[in-house]
């Protein structure tokens, strides 16, 4: 597969939940209009709740919107589908299968790997080369439950990866994984970025993940989620393979700008709530 | 000094083995205790002894032949229950439809005594070996049913969803994910319901048999023949283990990745 250009037009997408024992319209995102280019790292962050997963849960096709329309290269997005492969917080590997058979199980549902034709080949080529990229080679016989968290999720972006999807989506996928395991991971996926031309959207909760992975980032704004504001990584300064350079003033500054709309956005409207609860307890 | 009582901690193979046997050997030895007390009448409790001599004059006529046409029943009725069981329970634990139209109903018949299907059984099938098998089936196809419907439910969704995202179809999500996640807690559930089906053989037995060891039992039961009821009871209990030992090998066979 290739070019993976996002088009998510007018989104609109709200959940039942219970309030006081009566069932409440609550929306979750509103008119979240985004053009993304093939190839491009789009990394979404906000406050907790406003939306983030539910985005990139639409694109995957895992949830259905109210209104508006999502594509991927003019193709309407209209459920789950292998043009986009997706890596969740939680590891998803499935417990009965070892790490290969994880990595190469969406090719098995397609071909059979015991026939010898070229598709063949070429998966195992390409799984192969995922296990060797995302550093597996020692633990392909391993069943998941052997592996550490990081391992993991490894394996998880590989097997994301195995069909070469048009766009990867990962929600939050090192969310669960210590400070210093994130920042091996962060290496890891920089390079697997520099190397897969694949669109990815990416949703965390940490700028300086989404400002070291990404070309863009998105400020989503809460309750309901809105796209608040678009930053672009480009003008940032890069070491020799293109990693962005953490220690200087300008890295500091970027960060500040994406962290102060982040707070304005939650603050604004959290005031805004508290402001009238208060009135409607003093009337 | 080895710690035998902390919660959930492992004990030494051996230790464990050591127990395991003592399990059995004191109520043995508490047992051959009360009877030498001569507390109670011969009639009511007879002694290790007397119950093993029942053992050697049953085996002496026709103990084998009992015991192997029990088995055939129970496993005959376990396997029926279980290939009809299982999949319809997968079904409900998949899809809502099913579960509407098929889990009230299974519930229904599941608290329904067995036996009280007696008279329904020789009236619908007759006085034949699958009246028998008829009894065992409806002892543990209902709970078969139940069960692995609860175990499938059990199968968190982030596996159904990583399956769809990786472009599997829904017969793909049932076979590849469903099924394939739930297998080893199913196993187990036929292993649990086998046990049951032993439990239903004495039931099963009790429509016009003329040979089994629950057959056996109700005969020994009339001629107040208490050491044979002991041996027919001993040797349902020791088939049962057996089962159960042999499904917990397979088990650790089939689902290797469930003990890591």
């Amino acid at each position: 597969m290739s070019a993976g250009a996002v088009d998510i037009s007018h989104i609109f997408k709200s959940f039942r939940i219970k309030e006081r024992k009566k069932l409440v319209i609550r929306p979750v995102l509103e008119d979240i209009n985004l053009s993304i280019r093939p190839g491009e790292k789009i990394m979404i962050v906000g406050a907790s709740g406003c939306g983030k997963s539910t985005l990139l849960r639409l694109v995957a096709g895992l949830e259905q919107a109210a209104a508006g329309s999502i594509s991927i290269d003019g193709d309407v997005v209209n459920g789950p589908g292998a043009d986009r492969g997706v890596v969740f917080q939680q590891s998803t590997l499935f417990p009965w299968m070892t790490v290969w058979d994880n990595i190469i199980f969406s090719r098995r549902l397609r071909i059979s790997l015991n026939s010898r034709d070229e598709q063949v080949s070429r998966a195992v080529y390409r799984s192969n080369a995922l296990v060797t990229l995302m550093g597996l080679e020692r633990s392909v016989e391993l069943y998941p439950d052997q592996l550490s968290g990081g391992m993991q999720q490894r394996a998880n972006i590989a097997r994301a990866l195995v069909s070469s999807p048009k766009v990867l989506l990962m929600d939050e996928p090192f969310g669960a994984l210590d400070a210093q395991t994130r920042e091996t991971m962060h290496k890891v996926v920089s390079h697997l970025f520099n190397v897969e031309k694949t669109t990815v959207m990416f949703v965390t909760h940490d700028v300086e993940e989404a400002i070291v992975l990404g070309d863009k980032i998105v400020v989503l704004s809460a309750n309901p989620g809105r796209v608040d504001s678009v930053f672009t990584t480009e003008l940032l300064k890069r070491d020799e393979d293109g990693i962005v350079i953490k220690n200087d003033p300008v890295f500091f500054d970027f960060k500040e700008q994406i962290l102060s709309r982040i707070r304005e956005t939650t603050t604004l409207r959290a005031t805004g709530d508290l402001l009238q609860r208060v009135a409607k307890t003093l009337v | 000094m080895i710690a035998l009582t902390n919660i959930r901690d492992s004990i030494p193979r051996w230790v464990y083995i050591s127990f395991s046997i003592a399990g059995f050997i004191i109520p043995l030895a508490v047992w051959q205790i009360i009877c030498s007390m001569h507390i109670f009448s011969a009639l009511f409790l007879p002694s290790p002894e007397r119950v093993f001599k029942s053992f050697e004059r049953w085996t002496a006529s026709n103990l084998w032949e009992d015991t192997y046409i029990s088995a055939y029943r129970v496993v005959s009725g376990f396997l029926l229950a279980a290939v009809i069981g299982v999949p319809i329970g997968i079904y409900i634990g998949t899809f809502k439809m099913v579960e509407a139209m098929l889990q009230p109903i299974n519930d229904f018949i599941r608290y329904m005594p067995a036996s009280a299907f007696i008279p329904l059984v020789l009236l619908w099938i007759g006085i034949g070996e699958s009246a028998k098998i008829s009894i065992i089936f409806i002892g543990v196809f209902f709970q078969i049913v139940v069960m692995v419907a609860d175990a499938v439910r059990n199968i968190p969704q982030k596996y159904i969803e990583a399956a769809y995202t990786m472009g599997a179809k829904k017969g793909e999500v049932l076979n590849h994910v469903i099924f394939k996640g739930a297998a080893p807690d199913i196993f187990n559930i036929l292993r649990v319901n086998m046990g049951w089906a032993w439990t239903y053989l004495v039931i099963a037995e009790m429509v016009a048999a003329d040979r089994g060891l629950g057959f056996a039992i109700l005969q020994a039961q009339r001629f107040m023949d208490t050491p044979k009821i002991f041996v027919g009871i001993i040797i349902i209990g020791i088939l049962g283990l057996l089962f159960d030992l042999s499904f917990r090998i397979m088990h650790r066979i089939f689902f290797v990745w469930s003990y890591k």
